[in-house]
């Protein structure tokens, strides 16, 4: 799995490319706690490039998405592959999780006003 | 003046006759009604003896009927100023009552106390004299008395042959009713018991499909529709071992009631001897001399009884007289062996035989009874085994469970407006060779990344579409992940075996370890409504397991887990499909 980051305005973009599974899932805690120790409150999580999510991975994400909501930050995801949208929701993930169908969506719709509620699945 | 005492004589007798006319109608009609009020058979009695002391105007009466076990008429009502309890008894050839009941005829007598055959010891019971009396044979206009009608002491005068008319109609239409009544609670109480027995009867066969839900190494379908509510055929199916499937088809001598009782005894045998792991011409051979010696109805049971290794597709069959079953191979249906074998019950020295042929993958064993050779049209054409066997090409590439379907409908359809004369029974078997991959891991973390890409080469190598590998891969991931991280309490490394098994279109997954137990289909579900800060983190791994597989199955065997999971694969995409499972739907 690797990690990239971009900034774009206040939001951090985060591409996530690969495996999110047992052996990669404590690098994107580590990664995600960093950017959010860091001052960082709005989040995409870019998954494009995401092959595969096992609930190890899923559990990184609640947690991060745990960690911002205290700070009023908030974390959304985007291109999602079908199958892992899926298990999203299987996981019940989708009512917790907004999903956009691109970075640029993803981008607009975390950089208006937190608490504004306007989410849309992909 | 002559001619005018006439005309008046004549019309006095026309009204007369009118008003007896009008009489006899008005009992008819107050019984018939009564009839149709749907009284208990009591009350019946009692409002038919109203109808007739109110028509003739008398004092009292009774309704006795005969009792054929101890040979007495019963008191079963009485009306009166001293009416005589019911329930009381007396022979039912003596007494005024006894002659009439006897002989059929009624008896009408203006002065009881004068007449020898009065029984005294019954007034006697009551203080009641009697004077004029009328009795009249309760039964219908033909047919034997199931009783007797008395009506004593008309109010004004005496009873007379017009009162005895009137009376005669009045115990025909009671009689009609109590015996219709008596057959319709006979009716109602056989019918009610043969339900239930014909319930526990299909209940002893094997009715939940598919039955081996951790099996893709065979598909198995059977199905029974009998043609009285007792049935006389049956199959069975049962895994003697691991790699060792039984299948049963028979047919008992005789319908109804008898031969469903010798069906659930020779069913019961059957499976008893087949499951202590004999071969096919053993087992018939035992069964045969168990049944021979009892048998004092000269009944019999045709058996076909194979054994299906499922490992190689070898199988092993005894056919005791029963129809010769067919193979579909292919687009080629032909029969199986031959019926070398007696039937069960007849000869108690009778030897049987043992044969053996191949199932290939996808192959399929249809076992069958005569109610489906033997069903009739209207033109009194048999379906026919040659007409089976077009059926059974025609649907030769459809599975277990469509291909009797179909060929049900067929047979119903052959004999549309013909009841059915003989139960349907039949069973289809498919073997699926299955591809098997088997991988062992140590209990540590990485491991599981093995799994994964072995199941993808899997996958690959046998052109499983991709959603499903991911599917089982997830599963797979999120169960071996979990054993290896909760499983253990102790440094020691253990051995966790999967094992792959591609068969039809499924997907099998089986874990082995020997962990703590751990029943994953008993675990939480998790929370996955509430919202962000309130949702548990965890306990996803065995929900998404269990979502994404379409069966699971769990065994804690010999201090082990044994975890097996299913996926039915999707239908596009899928190259080796046999013969186009999906593809005539």
């Amino acid at each position: 799995m690797e990690i990239s980051e971009r900034k774009v305005g206040d939001v951090c973009i985060v591409q996530i490319t690969g495996r999110l599974e047992w052996g990669t899932s404590d690098n994107l805690a580590e990664r995600l706690h960093h950017l959010i120790d860091g001052g960082e409150r709005r989040l995409v999580i870019d998954g494009e490039k995401l092959d595969y999510i096992t609930s190890t991975g899923l559990r990184v994400l609640l947690v991060a998405a745990k960690r911002l909501k205290a700070v009023e930050g908030r974390i959304v995801l985007s291109s999602l592959k079908p199958h892992i949208i899926e298990v999203f929701e299987i996981a019940g993930f989708t009512s917790i999780f907004p999903i956009y169908g691109n970075a640029e969506q993803a981008m607009q719709q975390t950089s208006e006003p937190l608490n504004s509620s306007r989410y849309k699945s992909a | 003046m002559l001619s005018k005492d006439r005309r008046q004589g004549e019309r006095r007798n026309r009204d007369k006759q009118l008003l007896r006319c009008e009489r006899e109608l008005q009992a008819a009609t107050r019984i018939t009604n009564a009839l149709f009020e749907d009284l208990g058979l009591d009350e019946l009695v009692v409002k038919a003896l109203q109808i007739a002391i109110e028509v003739v105007n008398a004092e009292c009466g009774s309704i006795l009927l005969a009792d054929s076990l101890s040979k007495q008429l019963i008191f079963q009502y009485s009306i009166g100023t001293s009416p005589i309890p019911s329930g009381t008894a007396i022979p039912w050839d003596q007494g005024l009552a006894g002659t009439v009941f006897q002989s059929a005829k009624p008896i009408i007598i203006s002065d009881a106390q004068k007449d020898p055959r009065h029984l005294e010891s019954v007034e006697k019971l009551t203080g009641y004299c009697t004077r004029d009396l009328v009795t009249v044979p309760l039964k219908r206009w033909e047919g034997n008395p199931i009783g007797v009608l008395q009506v004593m002491n008309k109010r004004e005068g005496v009873l007379t042959g017009e009162d005895l008319a009137i009376l005669t109609i009045v115990s025909a239409i009671t009689a009609s009713s109590i015996e219709l009544h008596r057959t319709m609670a006979e009716k109602e109480r056989i019918g009610s018991e043969l339900r239930i027995a014909s319930e526990i009867q299909k209940s002893i066969l094997p009715r939940t499909f598919p039955p081996f839900p951790d099996r893709a190494d065979f598909e198995i379908y059977a199905t029974t529709i009998p043609a009285l509510e007792m049935c006389g055929d049956f199959y069975d199916f049962f895994l003697i071992d691991d790699k060792r499937l039984g299948v049963v088809i028979a047919d008992v001598s005789g319908k109804g009631v008898p031969a469903a009782i010798f069906m659930a005894v020779s069913r019961s045998l059957l499976k008893a001897t087949a499951l202590t792991s004999v071969s096919p011409s053993e087992c018939l051979e035992h069964v045969n001399r168990l049944i021979c010696p009892d048998n004092e109805s000269a009944m019999f049971v045709t058996v076909f009884y194979g054994i299906l290794h499922t490992d190689t597709g070898e199988l092993e069959f005894c056919n005791g007289g029963h129809n010769v079953p067919y193979v579909i191979r292919g687009n080629r249906v032909s029969p199986v062996g031959r019926p070398e074998n007696m039937a069960l019950g007849l000869l108690n020295e009778a030897k049987y035989r043992t044969s053996r042929m191949l199932l290939k993958d996808g192959e399929t064993l249809v076992l069958y009874t005569d109610g489906v050779t033997e069903a009739m049209d209207a033109q009194c054409q048999l379906f026919s085994e040659q007409r089976l066997e077009h059926t059974l090409q025609r649907l030769a590439c459809q599975r277990p469970v469509d291909l009797l379907t179909a060929l049900v409908e067929d047979v119903q359809a052959f004999s549309r407006g013909i009841v059915q004369v003989d139960d349907i029974t039949l069973l289809a078997l498919q073997y699926c060779q299955p591809v098997v991959q088997e991988l062992t891991l140590a209990n540590r973390l990485p491991e599981v990344e093995r799994i994964v890409s072995a199941l993808e080469r899997f996958g690959h190598d046998h052109r499983i579409p991709e959603s499903d590998v991911q599917a089982v891969t997830l599963a797979l991931d999120e169960v071996i992940t979990n054993t290896i991280s909760y499983g253990y309490d102790d440094q020691v490394l253990h051995q966790i075996r999967v094992r792959l098994t591609l068969a039809n279109d499924r997907l099998l997954a089986e874990v082995n370890d020997d962990a703590k137990p751990f029943n994953p289909l008993t675990a939480p579900r998790p929370d996955l409504t509430s919202p962000l800060e309130a949702r548990p983190v965890g306990g996803l791994g065995i929900h998404l397991m269990r979502s994404l597989m379409d069966q699971v199955d769990y065994r804690r065997e010999s201090g082990k887990n044994r975890l097996i999971m299913s996926k039915r694969l999707s239908a596009v995409a899928q190259p080796e499909t046999k013969a186009g499972h999906h593809g005539d739907l």
